[in-house]
Order: structure tokens, then sequence, then C-alpha cells
């Protein structure tokens, strides 16, 4: 017998896939240990329900929901949470800086460690710039009108943080919400 | 196009991501062409975008942990021995459980919609809809499991008018639904399961307001759908192409 397809798949998966989830993981973490943990376990349970897989294609927000919900079920049992209210988030003062200063990685990491997970899940995805707004919804299995207005809310801290000089955004129409 | 419904596309016009229609990219694109003001909103947003995505996206992998991760995937799960003959009992007694739980979840008793709830709260809110995002063609619904759940979605809705699917909490269930907008009236179909609801009580239900109700039961009677619907009319939903029955 040789290496089954299942065994063979996974380590396709692993090569394609450990930068950005590990990535992922760090920025929800904020630590590289407890991210290296957490891209190990994603891997190993996808290992395991491997065969539940029904879309090829689907297999990257898998991997990330995967990732996300074995997050959560260590932050639940640890329960930290230190988090801001984003009601509080300030008004940005006008002209912006040209050209806007790079922003550091580690005082990002401390922005979003502020943040509830339920708005830096969203923003860590759209940064990430490999997820459309349908994706991050089902990540979620939140309507897309409620990640829109997290996102945009979660968008607005960090630009106050870490943008200083960034001008509010004339802020024509907002979002569609949810809820019928 | 108007500038409203410019700035709400533009949030699905990212380059990396374009999540439009080419019918409404195109609109948005010749409106940014002759609009200044959402142009500059564009590019601004782009600009205040770039830096955060730059950083976030600035993690370094630990040195070896490719690897790490390749050996941790190739060794086989280690299984002890006294610890395999405990699983054969421990997997016995596990039969048992499920078993047990089979029988219980197949007599589980059905959940009964209180629809009459349900209408009185819809009626007693603000209704709106989510942006558009994506035009499905209906065959793919149709075989769909949407998180895990039975999917048979009704066929005579025009799908060009499907603007989300999804899954909500309907009182207590976890429930599939889709979304269709036509103009400023909406319609939300609830999938309910058979299986789970007992949709046989509530066949044929029609509940009229600001936002109606009707349940219609699909043809082999396995799934209920609960139209939720403004504007009173549900034919303004219909694929012209397939004859109306209801
Ligand atoms: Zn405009």
């Amino acid at each position: 017998m040789g290496l089954p397809g299942s065994q063979w798949r996974i380590q396709e998966l692993v090569e394609e896939h450990y930068p950005n989830l590990y990535r992922y993981a760090y920025r929800l973490t904020g630590s590289a240990a407890d991210a290296e943990d957490l891209t190990q376990d994603t891997f190993c349970k996808a290992q395991s329900q491997l065969g539940q897989l029904r879309q090829a294609e689907r297999v990257k927000p898998w991997l990330y929901s995967i990732l996300r919900n074995a997050y959560l079920h260590r932050v639940r049992s640890r329960q930290q949470q230190r988090c801001v209210s984003l009601d509080q988030v300030g008004d940005l003062p006008e002209a912006p800086a040209d050209p806007l200063p790079e922003v550091e990685p580690e005082r990002l990491q401390q922005a979003l460690a502020e943040l509830d997970e339920v708005f830096r899940t969203p923003v860590i995805l759209y940064y990430f710039e490999d997820f459309s707004y349908r994706d991050i919804a089902e990540q979620m299995d939140l309507p897309i009108g409620t990640v829109m207005s997290r996102l945009a809310r979660a968008k607005a801290y960090l630009r106050s943080r870490l943008l200083p000089a960034a001008p509010a955004l004339a802020d024509g129409p907002r979002r569609a919400t949810d809820g019928l | 196009m108007d500038c409203r419904t410019a700035r709400l596309l533009l949030d699905f016009a990212r380059p990396r991501v374009p999540e439009l229609a080419a019918p409404e990219a195109d609109a948005l694109h010749r409106h940014l062409a002759d609009c200044p003001d959402c142009a500059a909103v564009q590019r601004l947003e782009r600009r205040l975008d770039e830096p955060l995505a730059r950083a976030m996206r600035d993690v370094p992998l630990p040195a070896g942990l490719r690897e790490r991760l390749l050996e941790k995937v190739a060794a086989p799960p280690t299984v002890p021995r006294w610890y395999r003959r405990k699983a054969v009992w421990s997997g016995l007694a596990a039969a048992v459980v499920l078993l047990a739980f089979g029988w219980y979840w197949f007599n589980l008793p059905l959940t009964q919609l209180d629809l009459a709830a349900l209408h009185e709260r819809a009626n007693n809110q603000p209704v709106s809809a989510h942006a558009v995002v994506e035009q499905f063609p209906h065959d793919r619904l149709q075989v769909a499991l949407l998180g895990g759940l039975a999917v048979e979605a009704p066929p005579r809705f025009n799908y060009n008018l499907l603007t989300y699917h999804g899954i909500c909490e309907l009182q207590g269930q976890r429930v599939p639904f889709l979304e269709f907008q036509n103009g400023s009236n909406l319609l939300r179909v609830y999938i309910l399961d058979g299986k789970r609801f007992d949709i046989q009580a509530l066949a044929g239900l029609v509940m009229s307001g600001r936002v109606s109700h009707r349940i219609e039961l699909s043809p082999d009677n396995r799934f209920g759908w609960l139209y939720e619907y403004t504007g009173g009319r549900l034919d303004r939903f219909f694929d012209p192409e397939v004859l109306p029955a209801i």
C-alpha cells in the first residue's frame, strides 16, 4: 500500500497554505508559539476531516475556518478578552500627510489585540486581500451587512490608531444592514 | 449610476478580490471616470488601506516551520497498546450511546414554528437588504449544502435577483435562507427541513402586512419554503420562464 490519498493531499495543503495560515494565526493571537500551535492543529484537524470537504475550490476558506474555530476554542477556555469599545473611536484629523507613513507591524499587532475577535477576524481577512466579503461572511456565519459594518468600524479604529494623519472619509451612504 | 450606489459598490471593487458582476463593474467604472468626488473617495480609501495591508501581511515565518508541519502530518498517530484495548471498549460503549441517541433523534419532536410571532416581529422592524454579492445559477444552489444543512431551493424564482444566501437563526434553529431583491422589494426564503420543522401544520398559510408571510411545501413534501416579502406580491420575484403556480 502506497501513501494514502489523504496523506498525499494533506502534504500538498501544507505546502500551499501554511505561510498564510500561520500569518493569520499570528495576527489573531499575537504570539509566534500560539500561531504555530494553531497552524499545526489546523492541519491535523484538516487531515482527519479531509473526507468531509465536498468542493476542492473551497479548501482555503475551509482551512481558515478550522483555524478560527480552534482559536475561538482556546480563547473561550482561557477566557482572556480585553477589548475596547468601538463606540469610542476618535475622529480623525483633517489633512492627510503625503506620503502616508508606513505602519509598524508590532504597533498593528497591539491595535489588533485591543479589538474584540468579532472585529479582529474580518479586518485581518480583509487586509489579507484574499477573501471576498461573501467569504468573510461565510467564515463567520454572519449576514454580509453585519460583516461590512463591523469591518467599517474596525478599519476606522485601526486608521485612527495607526495612521493619525489620515483624514476621515466623507462617509457617503453607508452600507446595507442585516435583518429584514 | 448615482453617487450613493457608487459609494456602496466601491467596497466590492477591490483590485485583488473583485466581487461585482461585469455590468455593475462597468457602470461603476464609468461613474468614477465622470465623478471626481467618488474617484477621490476611492483613491483615498486605497491609499489608507495600502500601508495597513502591507503591515498585516508582514509576519516573518519561523525557521523550520514548514518541516515541522510536514513532519506532524506525515507521522501516523501513535496509539499505545493499552489505549487500543481501552478503545475497543470505549468504541462499544459509544456505539450503544449512539444507538440510543439515534433513536431519540429519530423520534425527536418537530419544532412548531410560531408564524404569528414571526409575522408580528417582521412588521415592527425596519426593512433592509444585503448588497448584491454574486449571481448564482439556480442549479448550483439547489444541490448545495449550506453550512452542513440540507437545502432544496424553490424553483420558481428569478435567481438573477438573488442577493444573498446564508444561515440564520429562526426560533432556536439554524435555518438556510435565500434573499432576493427586486427594486425596493425584498423576499427572503427560509428553507425549513421537514425533519426538523412541522411543516405540514403550516402548509398554505398566508399572513399579509407590510411584510407578508406565506408557506409552500416542496413537491416531495421534504421541505417547507417560508416566504417573507415586502410589497404584498410574490410574483415579482418569479422567473418569467417558469409558470407561477402559487
Ligand atoms: Zn459620484
